[in-house]
């Protein structure tokens, strides 16, 4: 996959799929009740997941995951998985069953006490929540994205970063779009953080369908180029003068955090008022020059005093981007290793 | 003009740290820069959470000492100010007093040595 998110062209795969697509139905073998329907998302994610290459690893990722979905009705029962037949049809047990159903009791209590009782989710441990997410409580979601905001509970900080949770919840794409958008913002910002690169697909193909279907305002999502850009152009020419700047053969130049995901995480808040943009370049030449010029490196990068030090050309194109956008912009060097040690932290937008 | 950068020796959250240190160095509370009105900023360059303030032409960046930031010559130093701005020696000098200052305010403190 490109580096980074290749929102547009996720986009255009998204607009490809058909939308006919066959649902899953979670049916029980005891009483042929219809319980669930699992998202056309999974079938979406196989879909793109041929595109980059990684036929087998994505496909039995997306199995694994729809699976781990349908688990999380009968949590405490993964040694006896669903079963999906041709056609869709996913076949649970009578237990299992059950299971659905103290799972839906779980995530009315986590609706109806998460407000009241803030060691709720110490207690009952991730169940409460996840069976929540997993049987696509709008009330629940909701709270949910109040939660990744604006953390109210003590077990909350485990949850946040599980990412089982989270591709759970990537797995309600149906759901997550009836929520409003900024409570979907939050719960993307919160699948973002803890999810990490090795869910780019997952995330980019969510952020698409989002977009595709009209859940959420392109501009919101700052599709295409980042916050404090007025075009994808725009910024490509302004990562063109750092990487000239840089002055190093094979540079990466993008920005990290807020400005490449369009959501912004201040004193716990979530929200879409960006601060400073965030530029990366990537480059051992350049390293290896701030390095021998007397920076000391920390962890595969060099801290921001180097680049004020010893890269005067750079510091010129910070300033004269931030009175271009009116944020403040700094750059932050890095190592090729450096930056791989730290990229699953934070969202990228470049190449 | 090095960049210099004096760390602090404290066991304050970073909200209240920034508190003391305003009416100690007689901090301004908001940047006369447009886009750098407020001083409490969000950065992922910065280590997340830092303020900026901008007083006599210098820029000062109070930054966690952890994380990303994390400076390892200084491990036991919560936060550092990084000052940047200055003609000459000015970074050095204003370093200097700062961390004078600090002292008698009764937080320990010292400046990075290059």
């Amino acid at each position: 996959m490109a580096y980074g998110w290749d929102v547009e062209a996720m986009l255009r795969l998204a607009r490809k799929l058909d939308r006919a697509a066959r649902e899953i139905q979670v049916v029980c073998e005891a009483t042929g009740t219809v319980l669930a329907r699992v998202s056309r998302y999974s079938e979406s994610c196989a879909r793109l997941g041929r595109t980059i290459d990684e036929i087998d690893r994505r496909e039995s990722d997306v199995q694994r995951r729809s699976l781990a979905l349908l688990q999380a009705g009968h949590a405490l029962r993964p040694e006896e998985p669903a079963r999906i037949a041709p056609g869709g049809i996913v076949s649970v047990t009578a237990d299992q069953w059950w299971d659905w159903r103290r799972a839906e009791y779980m995530a009315r209590e986590y609706v109806l006490y998460r407000n009241t009782n803030p060691d709720f989710l110490a207690r009952y441990g991730r169940d409460g929540a996840v069976a929540a997410a997993a049987l696509a409580e709008l009330d629940a979601l909701d709270l949910l994205a109040d939660d990744v905001a604006a953390p109210a509970s003590p077990g909350w900080e485990w949850l946040r970063d599980d990412p089982q949770f989270w591709n759970l919840v990537a797995m309600l794409a149906d759901d997550l779009g009836r929520l409003e958008q900024d409570k979907w913002m939050a719960l993307l910002g919160g699948m973002t953080a803890s999810m990490g690169d090795t869910s780019d697909l997952a995330i980019s193909g969510l952020m698409a369908r989002s977009v595709a279907d009209g859940w959420i305002d392109e501009s919101k999502l700052r599709i295409g180029y980042p916050h404090g850009f007025d075009s994808h152009d725009a910024f490509d020419e302004a990562a063109a003068v750092f990487r000239t700047a840089a002055a190093a053969d094979g540079v990466r130049v993008g920005v990290r955090g807020s400005a490449a995901s369009g959501i912004s995480y201040h004193r716990g808040i979530v929200g879409s008022d960006i601060g400073d943009i965030d530029f990366f370049i990537v480059s051992d030449e350049a390293f290896a020059r701030g390095v021998a010029a007397g920076a000391r490196p920390s962890k595969g990068a060099l801290r921001l005093k180097a680049t004020l030090d010893y890269f005067p050309d750079l510091v010129a194109v910070e300033r004269k981007l931030r009175a271009q956008t009116g944020y403040d912009v700094t750059v932050r060097i890095f190592s090729v290793d450096g930056f791989d040690n730290v990229r699953s932290s934070f969202e990228v937008f470049g190449r | 003009m090095s960049v210099e950068s004096v760390f602090f020796e404290t066991d304050m959250a970073m909200e209240d740290f920034m508190a003391w240190l305003r009416p100690v160095l007689n901090f301004p509370t908001v940047n006369r820069t447009p886009q750098r009105v407020d001083q409490e900023r969000d950065s992922v360059n910065h280590g997340g959470l830092y303020y900026l303030v901008e007083v006599l032409g210098f820029d000062l960046k109070l930054i966690r000492n952890a994380g990303e930031t994390f400076v390892p010559e200084y491990p036991s130093h919560a936060f550092y100010l990084m000052i940047s701005g200055g003609e000459g020696d000015g970074n050095l000098h204003l370093a200097n007093h700062i961390r004078d200052v600090v002292a008698r305010a009764g937080v320990r403190s010292v400046v990075e040595v290059d």
